[in-house]
């Protein structure tokens, strides 16, 4: 039977993109918490822990951010997109979300170099990773399916 | 309609005779069934009828209740349904890939993951057909990788 997507898979997604931020921030709150605390929302308790506000903002970004990627990589609103096409108009979106984050929550100085320049960094980093490991999985399984298809094609001949 | 079987050893070549009064669409449909069992199909362009082998299809689709069948180079029209060439297509090779689209599996030159857990097929030609969801798992299967 076809299984279809529900909301319940919707909210795993949110979850698991929730809970890899906020891991993130607890290790750059042990490392930087008590340096950042006078520029960033996100450190205003230092090394101490992280604000419940700053939480729920968080958990408001992982919201946006699943439903960017259940619109970039289902076809209920765009079809007929290429799979490079989507990745990047996902990445564009959420770089463009993040500032939008930043600038309200005051998550760092807007105007300030330093903290872009680390959040692009960050930012990579696990585009990067996450890019690479779809791909290679990706590449492994077609392997997969033109390997049966060829076998198929053979049998048939 | 009647149908009359006659066996004779003698004969060297299967033979199907049709009679009729006149070239209804039942007789018409029934002959173009017959000509798939022969590996052929009847297929119109324009105002022409081509006699095209199978084996030349590289797909079928069915649009607004109208069949098409595209060989790599050309587009006809056929008067069958899909539904009436699926069963005979599917055991000369073809594979269903979506409720409008049937293919002819060595005319597909890659297979590959799409979005939501669809295939991409790349025909011979260039052109690429995607294989819904629903078929998806159903081919996987046949290619033995689930």
């Amino acid at each position: 039977m076809l299984k279809k997507n529900t909301i319940f898979d919707f909210l795993v997604s949110v979850m698991v993109i929730y809970g890899i931020t906020v891991i993130s921030i607890c290790v750059f709150t042990y490392i930087f918490g008590d340096e950042a605390q006078e520029i960033s929302s996100i450190y205003s308790l230092g090394q101490s822990g992280i604000a419940l506000k700053t939480l729920v903002q968080f958990l408001l970004m992982s919201f946006l951010v699943g439903a960017l990627r259940w619109m970039c990589f289902t076809d209920v609103l765009i079809k007929n997109f290429s799979i490079a096409g989507r990745t990047i108009t996902m990445f564009t979106s959420v770089i463009a979300l993040v500032g939008i984050f930043a600038g309200v929550f005051r998550w760092f100085p807007v105007d300030m170099a330093l903290p872009w320049i680390m959040f692009f960094i960050c930012f990579f980093i696990y585009a990067t990773v996450g890019v690479v490991l779809s791909v290679w999985k990706e590449k492994k399984e077609n392997k997969i399916l033109q390997d049966a298809l060829e076998r198929l094609k053979e049998e048939n001949e | 309609m009647k149908i009359v079987i006659n066996i004779d050893e003698n004969i060297s070549e299967t033979e199907i005779q049709v009679s009729c009064k006149q070239l209804t669409e039942e007789v018409e449909n029934m002959i173009a069934t017959l000509r798939i069992m022969n590996e052929q199909m009847l297929v119109q362009k324009e105002q022409d009828t081509y006699l095209l082998d199978v084996s030349r299809i590289s797909y079928i689709e069915s649009l607004e209740r109208k069949s098409f069948v595209y060989t790599e180079d050309d587009v006809y029209e056929s008067k069958l349904k899909l539904y009436e060439m699926e069963e005979k297509l599917c055991r000369l090779g073809f594979l269903r890939i979506s409720k409008s689209t049937l293919v002819n599996l060595k005319f597909i030159k890659s297979i590959r993951n799409d979005v939501e857990r669809r295939l991409r097929l790349t025909l011979s030609n260039g052109e690429q057909v995607l294989v819904s969801r629903q078929y998806a798992d159903e081919i996987k299967k046949r290619l033995g990788v689930r």
